[in-house]
């Protein structure tokens, strides 16, 4: 399989430094984070996109509401995108609404139902693959053995993608106190087809690690990112998650560090 | 295929599961009686003690990091938009505090704020949520409000509002073009206090003035109140 590269697309601030990348040969495509402010076009940028959202609860026993699907779904189907990624997440009690960053639902069985029956709706409307991933997590699961086998029971129930996020795996294992290799096994390795790498943080508490996309992937994420692009036979993509506000040469540097260590197991596509 | 009725029942349970679990995540009021009496807390949630099992334990460092790391942003968000109204309410003797409104329902329900400037509708933020919470909370409509609290959470609100509409936004927020105005003190005609768009703040005693404001399109924030919007169906 080959790889490509791509660059999160969050906010038209990004449109200079991935424009650049592109014409560059850093990247392939932007995965864009639906929904996207008021009036920006990404697609304009003549850029091939992933679909993404971070804001469908597809674990919510409320189900999944149409107000934000229905602009992945018109967004998907205008670029093509060969999957879309969905997060296994809670965002409130209600049908439609957030309250903040996305919620790690009950790691349970009849979450697990309800999650299967959910993405296999929005799936059906979307009539387009889905790949789902998984959030940062701090708190145990109390059903399955861990969130990792909630996500690999899903994926299988629902006959979906996955979207293996390194940076949040990894900040999983280092909260619950778990090895860096922990739960991969979980997983069936022909549904991953996305990796997400960023930065990560460790709290003032100095025990609890937090997802930071104004930093840039630490060493041991990017080490476990190139073996993964070597043993996983399904991979598609490698998605770099940068902060619009950080510096445009940090993104550049981790760009060109991805770069040399997929070396020629990625597409060349450069301009 | 799942039956429906059996898929209607599991969703019930599963409803309650994920409010008691939402609730003990964002509310220090829920966290203290679970951890005094989590039957009475499963009771009136509607659940059975045997769902215990599904809730973590929440005394584990690992709950309370994530607990407080989900407060602790709602808490910053609400800090940044309204500083001078926290410190007002600081000030204010049997004021409610943050922990009132992130354990009240108009928290929870997205239908208690304005759409979000993206287009997706209600309840995608918190500082209108807040802000209309407050105002029937602490009574700022009456005539006996406290109307130092009335002026800074109604200035910090039409700011943050004419700083939405200054951003690409939904057509929603059209209706701020200009800036906004409103009543000091409830139920008299003047003065009025208004906010431009260039976030200066006039106070206006002259009644020719004060009729031309609706006239040329400003908007009373008085009348600013979470609108009926028309969600779209929901998969299920």
């Amino acid at each position: 399989m080959v790889l490509r590269v791509g660059a999160r697309w969050d906010d038209p601030a990004q449109n200079d430094r991935i424009q650049k990348a592109h014409q560059q040969g850093l990247i392939d495509y932007i995965e864009v984070n639906y929904p996207i402010p008021y009036g920006s076009n990404p697609h304009a940028l003549g850029i091939p996109v992933l679909a993404h959202t971070s804001s469908n609860p597809t674990c919510s026993a409320e189900g999944v509401n149409l107000n934000i699907a229905r602009r992945i779904k018109e967004a998907a189907d205008e670029t093509n995108s060969p999957w879309i990624g969905e997060h296994l997440s809670w965002l409130g009690t209600a049908p439609t609404g957030s309250l903040g960053y996305q919620i790690n639902p009950l790691f349970t069985d009849e979450i697990a139902a309800i999650t299967a029956m959910n993405v296999t709706r929005l799936r059906d409307y979307y009539n387009r693959p889905i790949a789902l991933e998984l959030g940062p997590i701090y708190i145990q699961s109390t059903g399955y053995e861990s969130e990792m086998h909630f996500l690999g029971s899903v994926s299988k129930d629902a006959d979906t993608k996955v979207i293996l996020d390194v940076t949040h795996w990894q900040i999983g294992n280092r909260n619950l106190d778990r090895s860096l290799d922990y739960g991969l096994d979980a997983i069936d390795p022909c549904r991953i087809v996305e990796l997400h790498i960023a930065g990560m943080r460790l709290g003032s508490d100095q025990r609890f690690w937090h997802d930071a996309h104004d930093l840039l992937p630490d060493a041991e994420v990017l080490s476990i990112t190139s073996q993964l692009t070597e043993d996983l036979p399904a991979l598609e993509a490698v998605t770099f998650e940068h902060s619009p506000a950080a510096s445009e040469e940090a993104f550049f540097q981790c760009l060109r560090q991805i770069n040399d260590l997929i070396g020629n197991r990625r597409s060349q596509v450069a301009a | 295929m799942r039956d429906q009725t059996a898929e209607k029942a599991l969703r019930e349970r599963a409803r309650k599961l994920q409010a008691l679990h939402i609730r003990l995540l964002f509310c220090p009021i829920t966290q203290e009686r679970w951890l005094t009496d989590s039957d009475k807390v499963l009771h009136a949630f509607g659940l059975s003690p045997e769902v215990q099992d599904s809730i973590p334990d929440i005394t584990t460092d690992q709950f309370k990091a994530e607990s407080h790391g989900r407060q602790i942003l709602v808490e910053r968000g609400i800090e940044k938009t309204f500083p001078e109204t926290q410190q007002c309410l600081q000030a204010t003797p049997d004021a409610p505090t943050f922990d009132d409104f992130i354990c009240s329902e108009s928290f929870l329900d997205p239908k208690s704020g304005l759409p979000h400037t993206s287009g997706v509708g209600q309840g995608y933020e918190n500082n209108s949520k807040y802000f209309f919470w407050l105002k029937q909370t602490m009574h700022l409509t009456t005539p006996d409000c406290d109307v130092d609290l009335r002026k800074n959470a109604y200035t910090e609100f039409a700011t943050w509002l004419v700083n939405e509409y200054n951003r690409p936004h939904d057509p929603y927020y059209d209706q701020f073009e200009g800036g906004l105005y409103w009543v000091q003190t409830p139920e008299q005609n003047k003065p009025i206090i208004l906010l431009g768009d260039q976030l200066v703040v006039y106070t206006l005693n002259d009644s020719k003035t004060i009729e031309q404001l609706p006239i040329i399109g400003l908007t009373n924030l008085d009348d600013v109140t979470p609108p009926d919007w028309p969600d779209e169906p929901t998969l299920l």
